[in-house]
């Protein structure tokens, strides 16, 4: 049972860490432009 | 002691591991919506005297009171820990007889979510603020509906909100009404009387402001959540994700995979607050209302049926962006994981015990769902210093004089010493005196037309022949450019200050600018004035009350949910 449990949660802890810090490390800081500065949505 | 010595270990990292980058020095974070200054000048608008409507009364007012014996980004600082730490003690103290690993998972969950993110990415500090008062309004209401009599805390949390918006008033007497009301009428009659009295600082100026209209016209729709994934609106509203200000949004959520793997952390929570016991009905209310109220924009026709509301009931305004009506559905979240964890070690047996792994993959999940939580937003957040120019224009303007704002185009700026960062322009707070900025809101291709007369009035002056001359009939004496944001044509007058991006134009030099009939200067009436004041007055004495209340029967202890 404990190596049943073991395996789910860390595949689930391994996915999150793999897919989120992938995500994460892809977002990119975005200075806003002018021509969308006055643009409430693309701030 | 040693249970509350636990819970401000984990709140304490968890604060320090956001707003750590603002904490390592002076300055400020300047994002969206949130703008602090060195020193916010004292205007009757702080308190909704204006006639505007009051989108920050009397939050601008203590603002305003705090920086002028405190440097702003102090201020700035103090509010976002304190907020932070208000929040993660509430909501241990909701589940305070849980195992400290139970209390934990709510205070990640409630602390780090989407939400939370979102909210700060787009700068509203404030309805933060009154996200992370909920757990206090929660724990007020039970004690409320257990015993009438205790209902200081009840009162002291609404007035809290109330000052943070409109919309964190509205959220917490939600909650109130959920969590406190039996099923004694007289209950309802007390709970009633306790959230209007609450909220008199930003209804009475909202009911009196005769000077401006309030546009409903496709803002629902302009306004309503998005799917960050390909998982969907709703997989993003039930992760507590999904505003609609797409541009800010963490590369996490934009991965279905992560939406949805933070969607079974919903599920586990809303599983585990079936063992909350007789309250589960209400914690479900809140919850159901809450989702369906960041919902109902996105289900057809649900916008147009707010629109077409709205053009009969003004106040419905108050439900555009309705993605912050989340924030009591982040509250249930939070209570719900603690059962969940609770109800997992319950059935932990010799066997079985890697569950221990489980536990401790629920507390750290929503770090690991949303890493770029961390640090400032990952980087995202840097602190700014205003030049030395702000304060050497606002040496300049007097407290009774008119000031416009240029570029005329929207009221975000991008300055190069904020890093290029989309902030609401500090003019208004920073400068003394009426200050005019454009606020019209531009969203998805079409504007919504700005609220202020005043504001309208001006738009038509900049389009004259003269525009100066024209500025000048209208009261206004100085006008603001701010450099750096595209090419800005200036009224002809006297250029009195200029360094740093920020020219300062005195139209007074070339013909005298109107004195007595100032059409831009607030209209001060004196029953307005009056009312307003018996407003905020009634709130301060109910806080009174409630302190007193509170400080009689000792606040302290049982366990409330």
């Amino acid at each position: 049972m404990n190596t049943i449990i073991a395996t789910v949660v860390g595949a689930l802890a391994s996915t999150v860490v793999l897919v989120g810090g992938v995500n994460a490390a892809q977002d990119e800081n975005k200075p806003v432009s002018n021509e969308k500065l006055y643009s409430y949505a693309d701030q | 002691m040693i249970r509350r010595r636990t819970d401000l270990v984990c709140v304490a990292a968890v604060t320090l591991l956001i707003l750590g980058p603002l904490l390592l020095g002076r300055g400020f974070w300047l994002v969206g919506d949130m703008v602090f200054v060195p020193e916010q000048p004292w205007k009757p608008a702080w308190l909704g005297l204006d006639g505007a409507l009051p989108r920050a009364v009397p939050m601008d007012a203590l603002i305003s009171l705090a920086t002028q014996v405190i440097p702003g980004d102090l201020v700035q600082k103090a509010l976002l820990v304190g907020g932070f730490f208000t929040g993660g003690l509430g909501v241990a103290r909701l589940v305070a007889d849980h195992a400290w690993f139970a209390r934990a998972a709510a205070i990640t969950l409630f602390c780090w979510n989407p939400w939370v993110y979102e909210r700060l990415l787009i700068g509203q500090w404030a309805i933060l603020l009154g996200y992370l008062l909920l757990p206090w309004v929660a724990y007020g209401a039970i004690r409320f509906r257990r015993e009438p009599r205790d209902w200081g805390p009840a009162a002291v949390a609404l007035v809290g909100s109330a000052v943070c918006s409109p919309s964190s008033g509205v959220m917490a007497v939600g909650v109130l009404l959920a969590l406190g009301i039996g099923r004694d009428s007289r209950g309802w009659l007390r709970a009633g009387i306790l959230a209007v009295f609450a909220n008199l600082t930003w209804i009475l100026p909202a009911l009196t402001a005769d000077s401006t209209r309030v546009t409903t016209d496709g803002v629902f729709a302009g306004f309503a959540a998005r799917a960050e994934s390909g998982a969907g609106v709703v997989a993003s509203l039930f992760s507590l994700g999904g505003i609609w200000k797409t541009s800010i949004l963490p590369g996490e959520r934009t991965s279905a995979v992560l939406v949805t793997l933070a969607c079974l952390l919903s599920v586990a929570a809303l599983a585990g607050l079936w063992r909350v016991g007789p309250d589960r009905a209400r914690w479900c209310l809140i919850a159901a209302a809450s989702f369906a109220l960041a919902l109902l924009p996105v289900v057809p026709g649900g916008a147009g049926l707010l629109e077409g509301l709205g053009g009969h009931v003004p106040g419905l305004a108050l439900l555009r962006d309705s993605h912050r009506y989340l924030a009591p559905y982040g509250l249930v979240l939070a209570v719900g994981i603690s059962y969940a964890v609770t109800a997992v070690r319950e059935r932990i047996r010799p066997g079985n015990q890697a569950l221990w792994s489980a536990i401790a993959l629920v507390v750290i999940a929503p770090l690991l769902l949303l890493p770029s939580l961390a640090w400032g937003a990952a980087g995202e957040l840097d602190r700014s210093t205003y030049p030395d120019a702000w304060g050497d224009v606002a040496a300049l303007i007097d407290d009774d004089e008119v000031t416009v704002v240029l570029p005329w185009a929207g009221s975000y700026r991008g300055f190069d010493w904020n890093h290029r960062r989309a902030v609401l322009d500090p003019a208004p707070r920073l400068l003394p005196g009426q200050v005019l900025v454009d606020d019209t809101v531009r969203i998805e291709g079409r504007e919504v037309p700005a609220e202020d007369p005043r504001v309208r009035a001006v738009d038509e002056a900049l389009d004259e022949d003269d525009p100066a001359a024209a500025l000048r009939d209208l009261g206004v004496r100085w006008v603001l450019v701010e450099h750096g944001m595209g090419e800005v044509g200036a009224p002809s007058g006297q250029t009195v200050h200029d360094a740093s991006g920020l020219e300062l134009i005195d139209l007074s030099n070339a013909g005298q600018y109107a004195v007595e009939s100032r059409s831009v200067w607030p209209e001060m009436t004196r029953s307005r004035e009056i009312l307003v004041t018996i407003g905020h007055l009634c709130v301060v004495l109910l806080l009174l009350a409630g302190a007193t209340v509170i400080l009689r029967s000792g606040s302290n202890g049982h366990h409330t949910t």
